[in-house]
């Protein structure tokens, strides 16, 4: 997008800027306000050899930081919209999460960015499974107020407020019980069976709701705002990546969009000339074998001639694209060498802090589960309400 | 920090001492399987250095009691925190005393038969109940003094903090013990056992089962903060100033300034110049990346930056990496209102 300014002295300013987001106008309250959970996108690996056998040098290091630099961002552009509730980054995804948004990097360079997004609610229905591309303008880089794809970002997040408006109010609410209720049972799954109900194509019901002073529930919650400070505390280490990042990040980028740009110019005229060129050279020397004049005779070689010329132009256009390309391999793997301790340092921490908290989690299971035997005595059935 | 009682018995599984010591320690796990996660949890952060440990249970430690009564608090002493400390070091101490006093009735065969003396164990069970709860709440006014120690910003010394954690395994080995007199074959490991048979109440087993979920909690609470404060002090240091390039100058105006619209106006509206000169949400957190942060530390009455909605972020951050004194003390002072209202 481009946004023309013109000045008494006649000069002409051209910024580039993103479709912004929408922002509801209505304010939402606490209990209408979604939690959303962003995790780091599917770096596809596994498509890295098919991705490099491509026009862009793709490598596994660049992608492992993308697939959290992206996610952060896009937690950061919902954030700012002001129209969901505590928007996070965090490592997987769990059942008692209101709305689950993941990603898959498909194409990424300093030009392109091709993700596909999927949305999904705590009742398993989905919002959003879209492929979303942005093409860089050489304006965005010379500017840089904001991200160079900030447009993919703010599309995305335009149709989860689309969405969002589609649902009823009655539906957000259920998604926040259905969370609740969803957190309750992963703890105390004996004293919650039962509650919820998921149908075979993995949509959640809510049966029957605990009674609100539920002394085991009341135990949960408890637990749920440690849950939740550990997510601040994974999103806080998500945030530091992202700004340790962001420097070599944005720098690659802005590098490798120009050898982006002529690296895909160069290919496309290289195929361009060489099929001409085939194409002269054949259609010349079929002319020439049915030419029964001298000028036939000479067109047809003219043709030949001009094909072998569109040919040779074609081929040194290839070898010109071998010296962008190992351009941007160079710049490629400059960012790799750069961002790596970043990556493992963030895969560490992570996996460090998940793992002590499952670990605790499964004593407060333990815990749990004794309180609602000791409090239950002899009776068959707990105490609950619908 | 008082020194535990180290006298040993050789009846039973008795907790003989309770060794509180800084530093690394190497103990064996005993009853209480499920006491080692929030052990070992406690125990990294006890430690800082990755060993694990957990508490020591019916192994009396003589080599410690030196140590622990050698230990000093290190650096500036909250006076208050001392004080809680030191009361709930007492109160372990009497609880086992308690312990071992009930223990070695228990074990009495006479006592088993006489009916005078089980009504004397029964007492005895009694007052370890009770020692058990003082216990239990002194170390909860430890980890609340260490709480408002943390957010008036006193320094509490390391030693200290690592002391409050030995508490709080001291305290469960307690309980530990407490259920391992009962003797019970068929129990669940980690479960909590009744002392003296079916006499103890239903409601004391779930305030004791309560007691060790709290103290659970507090020290999952301990480490993930810490975890969280040492990530905050990582972003408030000397930020990673953006890379040289004049283009990338600009990134210190951070993300998302193009504007934002609203319902009406982007249905319909192609205003679009006046839309991206008044950004509705101005700054975000990337954008603070790039911005040395104000001098001068957090004020001390702050609250915890848990569970902040994005505008309190926002403040916090504006308020974090304010340069100017005046405006960053408004900014706090702003930032206290809003949480206040939250």
């Amino acid at each position: 997008m481009l946004a023309l300014l013109s000045s008494c002295t006649s000069t002409e300013v051209i910024t580039a800027n993103s479709t912004p987001p929408v922002q509801l106008k209505t304010v939402l309250t606490d209990a209408e306000r979604l939690d959303i959970v962003v995790t780091p996108f599917d770096p596809n690996l596994t498509a890295l050899a098919d991705a490099n056998n491509g026009e862009i040098p793709v490598s596994a290091e660049v992608r492992r930081a993308e697939s959290r630099y992206l996610a952060f961002h896009l937690k950061d552009t919902l954030e700012q919209t002001g129209n969901w509730g505590i928007v996070r980054v965090v490592p997987a995804a769990a059942a008692h999460h209101a709305l689950i948004v993941t990603g898959k990097i498909l194409e990424s360079d300093g030009e392109k960015l091709q993700v596909q997004v999927n949305a999904r609610d705590a009742s398993g229905k989905l919002w959003i499974d879209k492929i979303y591309e942005d093409t860089a303008s050489k304006y965005g880089y010379q500017s840089l107020k904001e991200d160079p794809f900030q447009d993919l970002y703010n599309n995305i997040a335009n149709d989860l407020i689309s969405r969002y408006q589609a649902y009823p109010q009655v539906h957000i609410r259920d998604l926040r019980q259905i969370t609740q209720i969803a957190f309750a049972a992963d703890l105390a799954p004996t004293a919650f069976d039962g509650y919820l109900q998921t149908d075979p194509r993995g949509n959640v019901s809510i049966l029957k709701l605990p009674a609100a002073n539920d002394a085991i529930l009341t135990r949960v919650e408890r637990i749920r705002r440690q849950d939740d400070l550990l997510v601040d505390t994974l999103d806080d280490y998500y945030f530091k990546f992202y700004r340790d990042v962001k420097p070599s990040y944005d720098e690659w980028r802005y590098a490798t969009y120009d050898e982006a740009v002529r690296l895909r110019q160069m290919k496309k005229q290289a195929r361009n000339r060489l099929f001409t060129g085939a194409a002269l050279i054949a259609g010349g020397i079929y002319a020439g074998s049915q030419s029964e004049t001298w000028a036939a005779d000479a067109a047809s070689a003219g043709a030949v001639v001009g094909g072998i010329t569109a040919v040779k132009s074609g081929l040194d256009r290839l070898k010109q694209t071998e010296i962008h390309e190992q351009a941007l391999q160079e710049l490629t793997q400059s960012l790799s060498r750069e961002v790596t301790p970043n990556v493992l340092d963030i895969e560490g921490t992570t996996i460090e802090l998940k793992g002590s908290a499952e670990q605790q989690y499964g004593q407060w299971r333990s815990l749990l589960e004794q309180l609602y035997q000791e409090d239950r005595g002899p009776q068959t059935s707990s105490a609950d309400s619908l | 920090m008082p020194d535990p009682s180290d006298s040993s018995s050789s009846e039973g599984p008795l907790i003989d001492s309770v060794t509180m010591q800084t530093g690394s320690q190497e103990s064996n796990a005993n009853a209480g399987d499920q006491a080692q996660s929030p052990s070992e949890t406690n125990d990294r952060a006890a430690t800082g250095d990755g060993s694990e440990t957990t508490p020591s249970i019916g192994q009396p430690d003589d080599s410690s009691s030196e140590e622990a009564s050698g230990q000093t608090m290190a650096g500036p002493s909250p006076t208050a925190l001392e004080e809680a400390l030191l009361n709930a070091g007492a109160s372990l101490q009497v609880a086992g005393e308690a312990l071992k006093a009930a223990g070695a009735l228990s074990d009495d065969t006479d006592a088993q038969t006489n009916g005078d003396m089980q009504g004397s164990v029964a007492d005895k069970v009694q007052d370890l109940d009770a020692a058990l709860n003082d216990a239990s709440i002194a170390i909860l006014l430890v980890e609340q003094a260490m709480i408002e120690a943390e957010a008036r910003g006193d320094s509490a010394g390391e030693d200290v903090g690592q002391a409050a954690r030995l508490l709080v395994l001291a305290n469960e080995a307690l309980q530990n013990a407490t259920a391992a007199l009962g003797e019970n074959p068929a129990a669940m490991p980690g479960e909590i056992l009744v002392l003296g048979g079916a006499n103890q109440d239903e409601d004391d087993r779930i305030a004791a089962i309560d007691a060790k979920l709290d103290a659970s909690i507090a020290i999952f609470e301990s480490d993930v903060q810490a975890a969280r404060d040492a990530v905050a002090e990582t972003l408030s240091g000397p930020a990673a100033v953006a890379a040289a390039g004049p283009s990338l100058a600009d990134l210190d105006e951070g993300l998302g300034q193009g504007g934002m619209l609203s319902e009406q106006e982007a249905a319909g509206s192609d205003d679009t110049e006046e839309n991206l000169e008044d950004p509705t949400i101005s700054g975000n957190a990337p954008s603070a990346t790039n911005q040395q942060p104000g001098a001068g530390a957090i004020p001390d009455d702050i609250p915890s930056p848990q569970g902040d909605d994005i505008v309190a972020k926002q403040l916090r951050e504006a308020a974090t990496f304010e340069q100017d004194p005046e405006l960053r003390a408004k900014l706090w002072e702003e930032y206290k209102r809003y949480k206040e209202g939250l």
